[in-house]
């Protein structure tokens, strides 16, 4: 026999008491908050569609009741919502935070070493879809199940989805580095 | 577990390896790097976060105190009938309109005239005038009847076009008959029509049929819908404008107009809808309208409804539904009739049409617009938006959903120009898939050198053994059930590219 979890036992509760809600609220904030602003850049647009998103999380909690969902997918797919009317509006997609640059050192591919910005950059050019499962797995560190409720497929289609989008990734980089080099041999 | 035989891929065991650190392969390697390169960032600042706690907390407070206890399905239905309760009340009263009747004695009036002469062995018939443009394809001059008997246990609804038959769809207590597509597909005759068990009035009655029909602009059967909702037992009413007198105080007014918050959906969030009263006009039959705009909050401004409504006899006349600003749909009421149930023949709603085949549907499945079969577009190179000349290579991505059969076929049929009436078939091997969810993938080659310079979609479907198309297209897709679905407009050298 299946037993509630305690968070399955503590979202039904904050259909009716504020103070549960609250605490799903401190459990969740800090990370729908840091996947907003790696979606949008900007903290301040990054703490609108936080606060837009637990806003309809807790009227959908009130009209509608819990209906078993995974509630971090959930959350996270609301505020991709938001994210994607905000870029939608302003007709882009992915920002770079100045505080998002690294370095990354991409085995396999035609340069040894890449800028973390590149790699975001090049992600940039994918599709949204592709962009949203690296971004989901490997970014925010959501696990297959939960990636999988986030967009409506089975975890297997997860890992499928996945390994084509970092297929794409790196044929681009690879493109990326290939056509730089092109250019650093024409100025060379 | 998914194995793609292209690829040479297990889903299972990249997962695990994905999972466990392991980098040995190039792109094992590169989810590691990201995953470990991709910077940790500042939290948001406790002010804020305090400060949004608080305002949740609040809002908690205030939102428990306006909550109703009204199923979700109803409460939906109520919403698409009160989007027309509003215009017929807003139309009267907001500035710049024609004042003065209350909004207590229009409806009086409109539930009095519905149900006069009818009683309760009634039958209530309208003749529709529709017309419409989709995919490429554009329908002029079909009419539409509806009969329905005022108790809701029987109905028929057909379109047709000349002698073409478009959509067939009926049933009494015992039995429903339906064409096989859930809408008119082009100007295709319908040869047969399935007989299955009729299931109870609100298992046809799904929230996102009513909401797909007014908000996401597939308006064929916009009617039926409404009218199967007025017409059931809901709530006790026995006509629209009882069930519009239950919603109360969900809409919210000033001197612009209204707007209504209909809650959150997948995908599209929270949905607004915004209403306002336009000039008056005049329908070419002679009827003097009331315009009203219905948009939702967060689509941009090209994609809207207008619902026309005469000032004298409170009908709603005429819904049009925009999109890019040009004109898709036009449902026009073209007659109404309400007359004894002993005017039709005693087997009436159990007759089919002339020439129209039965087949038994022998599965529990849901049949038609209740079957969840979906098709969609998850990618497509060359994308959407691409400007494209000469023959190209494109390759596409589909999810599906298969549930109403054990098997079925998913092609792409061809290529639809849009706003054009002209649909080229393109030769792609179609892909067998059994019930369930998934992904595939197609590649085909397009030569452009016939085709005319403008947007061209691609409109993946499912087919049964017999070629007929089981579902709705990816328009429709894209909104409901499958977050990730995207239109696959392509741009052959087109002047506007899609997007703009």
């Amino acid at each position: 026999m299946n037993s509630k979890t305690d968070e399955q036992t503590q979202i039904e509760q904050a259909s009716h008491d504020p103070q549960a809600f609250a605490a799903l609220y401190d459990r969740y904030v800090e990370q729908i908050f840091l996947y907003a602003f790696r979606r949008t850049g900007d903290r301040v647009l990054a703490e609108d569609v936080t606060s837009a998103t637990f806003e309809k999380a807790l009227r959908h909690l009130q009209s509608h009741g819990w209906k078993g969902k995974n509630y971090k997918a959930w959350l996270y797919m609301i505020a991709s919502q938001q994210v994607i009317e905000h870029h939608r509006r302003n007709e882009r997609y992915i920002a770079l935070p100045a505080d998002m640059t690294a370095t990354i050192d991409v085995e396999g591919l035609a340069q040894d070493t890449l800028q973390w910005e590149q790699i975001l950059q090049t992600m940039a050019k994918l599709s949204q879809n592709d962009q949203e499962i690296i971004t989901l797995r490997l970014i925010e560190r959501l696990s297959n199940p939960e990636t999988a409720e986030f967009l409506r497929c089975s975890p297997e289609n997860v890992s499928v989805r996945l390994y084509r989008a970092l297929g794409r990734l790196r044929n681009m980089l690879g493109a990326t580095s290939a056509s730089e080099g092109e250019k650093d041999d024409d100025q060379g | 577990m998914i194995r793609d035989d292209n690829d040479h891929f297990d889903a299972d065991i990249w997962l695990r390896r994905l999972e466990s650190g392991d980098n040995s392969e190039p792109l094992l390697a590169l989810a590691a790097k990201i995953k470990d390169l991709s910077p940790d960032l500042s939290g948001p600042s406790s002010a804020f976060q305090s400060k949004l706690r608080s305002q949740l907390v609040e809002e908690f407070s205030q939102q428990s105190l306006r909550r109703r206890v009204i199923p979700r399905w109803l409460a939906w239905g109520i919403a698409a009938l009160a989007v027309i309760a509003l215009i017929f009340i807003g139309a009267r009263n907001l500035p710049g309109s024609t004042p003065s009747v209350s909004a207590a004695e229009i409806l009086n009036l409109a539930s009095q005239r519905f149900t006069s002469s009818a009683g309760q062995d009634g039958v209530l018939y309208d003749r529709l005038l529709l017309d419409w443009k989709k995919g490429g394809f554009r329908q002029k001059g079909v009419v539409g009847e509806l009969w329905r008997s005022t108790d809701g246990s029987q109905l028929r609804y057909q379109m047709h076009a000349g002698d073409r038959l478009l959509y067939f769809d009926q049933h009494d207590s015992d039995y429903l008959w339906r064409s096989s597509h859930i809408r008119p597909v082009e100007g295709n005759q319908v040869d047969f029509v399935y007989q299955a068990r009729y299931k109870p009035e609100e298992t046809l009655l799904g929230e996102e049929q009513i909401t797909s029909q007014l908000l996401f602009r597939d308006l064929a059967n916009f009617w039926v819908y409404i009218d199967r909702l007025a017409g059931g037992d809901n709530a006790d009413c026995a006509n629209p404008f009882c069930i519009l007198s239950v919603l109360g105080d969900g809409w919210e007014c000033t001197t612009s107009g209204c707007t209504l918050n209909l809650g959150q959906f997948p995908i599209v969030g929270d949905l607004i809808i915004e209403a306002k009263t336009l000039e008056e006009d005049w329908l070419s039959n002679g009827h003097q309208v009331h315009q009203v705009r219905l948009k939702n909050q967060d689509v941009g401004d090209g994609y809207y409804q207008v619902l026309k409504f005469d000032t004298t006899t409170f009908d709603l006349l005429e819904i049009e539904d925009y999109s890019r600003g040009k004109l898709r749909y036009r449902i026009r009421l073209d007659e109404r009739q309400i007359f004894p149930r002993s005017d039709l023949p005693h087997d009436f709603f159990r007759t089919i049409p002339d020439g129209v085949e039965v087949r038994m549907w022998d599965s529990d499945a849901p049949l038609g617009h209740q079957s969840e079969d979906r098709v969609w577009v998850i990618s497509a190179d060359p994308p959407p938006g691409a400007y494209l000349t000469d023959t190209f290579s494109a390759h596409v991505e589909l999810g599906y959903r298969l549930t109403s059969i054990e098997k079925a076929a998913i092609n792409i049929g061809g290529l639809n120009w849009s706003g054009h009436d002209t649909r080229v078939k393109l030769d792609v091997d179609e892909v067998i898939v059994d019930a369930g969810e998934g992904v595939i993938e197609i590649d085909f080659v397009v030569d452009t050198t016939d085709l005319g310079d403008g947007r061209w979609v691609i409109w993946p479907a499912f087919r049964d053994v017999l070629g007929i198309n089981l579902g709705p297209g990816v328009g429709w897709n894209s909104f409901f059930g499958n977050p990730i679905g995207i239109y696959p407009e392509w741009c052959i050298r087109c002047q506007d590219p899609p997007g703009d």
